[in-house]
Formats: C-alpha cells, sequence, structure tokens
C-alpha cells in the first residue's frame, strides 16, 4: 500500500491515511492538508477532521444526488490535487505556541504519587520534565476542546489507568506518550499531573476552544494561590 | 404560537440536521436518530428538511399548543391521540388551540419526530439547534425536555385547506428484512477471514443498553489481526468498531468524533432509519454491499422527501 491513500468512508466521505503511526512530521502533513482543504474548499463541505494520520473529509448529499459518478471524481481530484501541492506550500508556516499554566499542588487531587512511583523520581524532577518539554497538538477529540498532545518524555510517561475514574475540570492527563486536558468533569484513565485554570472550550469565544490542532504547547508552573485567583478570574 | 411541555417524556431533544463544521475540535455532530423521519416530517409540514424537529422517545412528552398548528409526526408507529381523537402518523395533522398531543401505545419503533411548521425560536449553538447533552449544547439550554417548558414560533399566515390534510403521502416503507447493509470500513481487511464470513453471517441481537451514542450488539465473539496498531482516528455515524472483547458497536447520532477501535463496517445512509427504529433483542445480520447500490438507494429516499415536500407545499398557502 502506498501512502498517503485515499479510502472512501461512505457516500459523502472521504479518508485521506498516511502512512500510519503517531509521529509529528506526519501530523504536519496531515494539518497542512486540511489547511489547504479549507483554503480551496468545495461546495457542500460539512466536516475537515485531522486525527494523528489521517484526515477525514465529508460533504452533504448534494453533490451524490446530483450527479454521483461525476461528484465522486471532482473530489477525489480535488483531493489528489490537495496531496500533490498542500504539504509544500503550508508546511514552513511555524505553529503557534501556546503557555498552559499548571499547578501540580496535591491538594487537588492528583496523580503525583503514582507517577512518583512509575519514574522512580521526585516530585519536582517530574514537573520538571514535564515543563521543559515542548508539546505538538496532535489533534482534538473524544471531547470539545480535549487535546491529544505528545509527545512526553518517557521517564514520566506512564500508561493509562486500568480503570476510569472521575477527574476535574482542567485535569492535565498523561498516558503513555500522549497528554491531554479534560475541559469538563469527566471519567478518565489518563494519570492527573496537574490542573489548569483556562477554559478548553467555551462556546461564546471567537475561537471556540483554547487550543486547535497543529499549534504547540509548553506547561509552566503555578502554584495554588495563582491557580485558584486564575480560576476567579471571568 | 408556542408550545407547552405538560408533562416530560423520558428523553426529548431538540434536533436540527445537525452541528456540523466543528468536529476538528472535538464537538459531536449530534442531530436526529433517524434522518429520514426528520426530513419526512418536516417535508409534511412545509418546512425546510433540516429544520428543528422535536425527537422523542418512548414515553414521550405530553403537548399543548396554545393556538392552531401544522404538524406531523413520524418514525416510529405509536399511537397518536390530538385531544382524545385518535390520529396517524406520516401525516400532515392539524392542531387548533389549546390542543393537547398526547402518545399512547407503542406499535413500533423507537424514536418520532415532531414537526410543527413554521420558524422556531430556539438559540443556536455553534450554528445548530441539535441538542448535545454531554456539552450542553442547542435546544432547550442543552438538555432533554422537561415539564414546564414551552417552546416559541414565529407568528405566520400559512393555512392548510383541513379537508387535504388527508394527504395520501405515504412514507416509503423501509424495507421490513432484518439485513442492514454496509461497506467495509478501512479496517476491514484487520478481520481475521473467519470473522469476515461470520459478521455477514451470523445473526446480532440489540442490546438494552443501547442509546443515542452507540448500538450494542451480543454475538459469538470476532477477532482480528492488528488492533493494538490502530491510531484514533474519525468515526461518524454509522460505523462499527470492533471492541478489545470481540463485541461490536454501531456509533448513532451522539457519536464522539474519534475513537481508538478498527472501523470495520459502515452502515449505509439508507439504512440508518431502520437502525434507529431497532427495538433492543432485534436481531439483525449484516450484509455488504457497494457504493454504487449504497447511491442509488439514497437518492431514491431523498428524492421521495422531494415529492412529498412539493406536494405539501402546493396545498400550503402562505400569506
Amino acid at each position: 500500500m502506498s501512502y498517503p491513500a485515499l479510502f472512501r468512508m461512505h457516500e459523502t466521505a472521504w479518508l485521506i491515511q498516511w502512512l500510519p503511526g503517531i509521529n509529528a512530521g506526519t501530523n504536519e502533513q496531515v494539518h497542512a492538508s486540511a489547511k489547504w482543504l479549507r483554503l480551496h474548499s468545495l461546495p457542500g463541505l460539512l466536516q475537515i477532521l485531522p486525527a494523528y494520520d489521517s484526515l477525514y473529509v465529508e460533504f452533504d448529499s448534494t453533490g451524490i444526488l446530483q450527479n454521483p459518478s461525476t461528484w465522486s471524481t471532482q473530489v477525489e481530484t480535488w483531493l489528489q490535487e490537495c496531496l500533490a501541492t498542500g504539504p509544500k506550500e503550508l508546511q514552513s508556516n511555524p505553529a503557534d505556541l501556546v503557555r498552559i499554566p499548571v499547578c501540580f499542588d496535591e491538594v487537588l487531587g492528583n496523580d503525583l504519587s503514582a507517577i512518583v512511583s512509575f519514574a522512580g523520581m521526585d516530585h519536582d524532577e517530574i514537573t520538571s520534565l514535564f515543563t521543559d518539554t515542548t508539546y505538538h497538538v496532535f489533534m482534538l477529540g473524544f471531547l470539545p476542546g480535549f487535546p491529544y498532545m505528545g509527545t512526553v518524555n518517557e521517564k514520566i510517561a506512564v500508561p493509562r489507568k486500568k480503570q476510569p475514574v472521575n477527574v476535574k475540570t482542567g485535569a492535565v492527563g498523561i498516558a503513555g506518550m500522549q497528554a491531554g486536558i479534560y475541559p469538563v468533569h469527566s471519567t478518565g484513565g489518563w494519570h492527573i499531573i496537574g490542573h489548569t485554570p483556562l477554559k478548553m472550550f467555551d462556546k461564546h469565544s471567537s475561537s471556540v476552544t483554547l487550543l486547535q490542532p497543529g499549534q504547540q504547547v509548553q506547561f509552566y508552573g503555578i502554584d495554588i494561590h495563582t491557580y485558584h485567583q486564575m480560576c476567579a478570574r471571568p | 404560537m408556542s408550545m407547552i411541555v405538560e408533562k416530560a417524556g423520558l428523553l426529548d431533544t431538540i434536533q436540527d440536521g445537525g452541528r456540523h463544521h466543528w468536529a476538528h475540535l472535538g464537538i459531536s455532530t449530534n442531530g436526529p436518530m433517524d434522518w429520514y423521519a426528520h426530513e419526512l416530517a418536516n417535508a409534511l409540514v412545509g418546512n425546510r428538511l433540516d429544520a428543528p424537529v422535536v425527537e422523542m422517545h418512548f414515553p414521550a412528552s405530553t403537548l399543548r399548543f396554545t393556538k392552531a398548528a401544522i404538524i406531523s409526526i413520524t418514525g416510529a408507529d405509536w399511537e397518536i391521540f390530538i385531544n382524545g381523537r385518535s390520529v396517524v402518523f406520516n401525516r400532515t395533522l392539524i392542531v387548533q388551540p389549546n390542543d393537547r398531543l398526547l402518545i399512547g401505545k407503542k406499535y413500533k419503533g423507537e424514536r418520532a419526530c415532531l414537526a410543527i411548521h413554521g420558524k422556531w425560536k430556539i438559540s443556536n449553538d455553534l450554528g445548530s439547534a441539535s441538542t448535545d447533552l454531554k456539552s450542553k449544547l442547542g435546544g432547550m439550554g442543552g438538555r432533554k425536555l422537561m415539564a414546564g417548558d414551552q417552546i416559541f414560533f414565529e407568528p405566520h399566515n400559512t393555512v392548510v385547506n383541513p379537508a387535504s390534510t388527508n394527504f395520501k403521502w405515504y412514507a416509503e416503507a423501509l424495507s421490513a428484512s432484518d439485513s442492514i447493509r454496509a461497506l467495509p470500513g478501512p479496517e476491514w481487511h484487520w478481520l481475521s477471514e473467519e470473522s469476515k464470513s461470520r459478521i455477514l453471517s451470523q445473526p446480532f441481537l440489540l442490546k438494552p443498553n443501547s442509546d443515542r451514542m452507540a448500538l450494542n450488539w451480543e454475538a459469538p465473539a470476532l477477532q482480528c489481526t492488528n488492533a493494538d496498531k490502530m491510531v484514533s482516528s474519525a468515526v461518524t455515524f454509522g460505523t462499527i468498531q470492533l471492541l478489545p472483547n470481540g463485541n461490536i458497536v454501531t456509533l448513532m447520532a451522539d457519536h464522539q468524533t474519534v475513537g481508538g477501535y478498527p472501523r470495520i463496517l459502515q452502515v449505509i445512509r439508507a439504512d440508518l432509519p431502520k437502525l434507529a427504529q431497532l427495538s433492543p433483542g432485534s436481531l439483525v445480520h449484516f450484509q455488504l454491499t457497494d457504493m454504487a447500490t449504497a447511491s442509488a438507494h439514497l437518492a431514491k429516499m431523498k428524492s421521495h422527501l422531494q415529492q412529498v415536500a412539493s406536494a405539501v407545499r402546493l396545498q400550503m398557502a402562505f400569506g
């Protein structure tokens, strides 16, 4: 099989599949392609949904009802043109960097002691390793505004819990090499390293979510006092 | 005109054509479980096909209309009373001021759509009135209807000749067979040959823990190779996933945007309404089909809806 490849998901949707796996290089191509498709959009587009190594593109049923074969060919030509020119055209743009405050204070209820056991290092070494990394936002999913980020330093890349538990809004979690942030109270299996006071999802804000796929993230530590102050801000 | 919820149903929510354009941010599409019932309900009352409706589960809400209104109820076949008078589903109906709509017995089907002619005065979130119960978006503050809720409509001058409300528009009878047609999913080739043949021959039993997010099925476990290689990727309404325990799950209206399980089949659009109406305990068989067949069936259903919509609009006089 040669990549990237086109797969017809259903009557009005296609999947572009790159070489399977989680790596930033492939994912940057996914986002560059998504950007190209948005810039050169076809009528009837409903979704352009990037994931780790694939891009889902969905249309309404107007095209397929008007002329099934012509329309399919038109879409596939457009997708092929994207793959030929998109990544080269747009990949050079530097990604936005977003800095996110995180409070590691255990009074908020986190899994730092479990991460300490896993890593065989102390609290400060672990939080330093966590904040020293620049994370790539591979995709959003699971909940509105929930980012799948990587790559967590392997020394603190603690795997998912066997059973999910309740996690609070703003919980910053680790699942192997991925990091994520829960936008709302949820059940979750990721080990929680800290909590952010920032809102990950706000339907009234112009960007709707704090993070967008393809961005870069750096975390910085804040104390519990600052955390509560930031939570209280409108 | 307004519609008042006198008694709340089990799960009645406002749904329109869906919340599109936001899946890349993790925001679900939601929308109706039965897209055909949704569009037919709107066609029968002269609304845009993607207009909001109340999607009802059983037992449904009891509703009262403060003024005369043109309504329809489609999808499930339930006993319907307007002010004690028995009426039929899949028809254009007229209600008079203070008429009460009540659902009686359930004959067949799990979800009904109630359409009301006119412009709904409800808020949209991110471009849609579809209810997202988890994220509290759309409809009635992102929740199901409760007793005391009042939904308002813009005034209009549409009239329908009461004599002509006996429209002979019959919903295209959805095939009664227990066969659900599907296209191969992106990970169809991960199934062992034995499992491929079993998934297309063994019956699947719908489990009671099915809901707007997914249908869960009972059947002998299937097997695939490579499942641990699966990396989260897009899923959609009708995607069938293979779980680690060998069971399959069909994703429905409230599905999440991405999933980490192999996508082995994709139910064709034409058969999604059938899935939406299955009651727990139903048995189905999955049948592999191709894109040409899938598109042809979709086109036939959409064409029927257009015919109903055109004919109803001819019968209506818009002031």
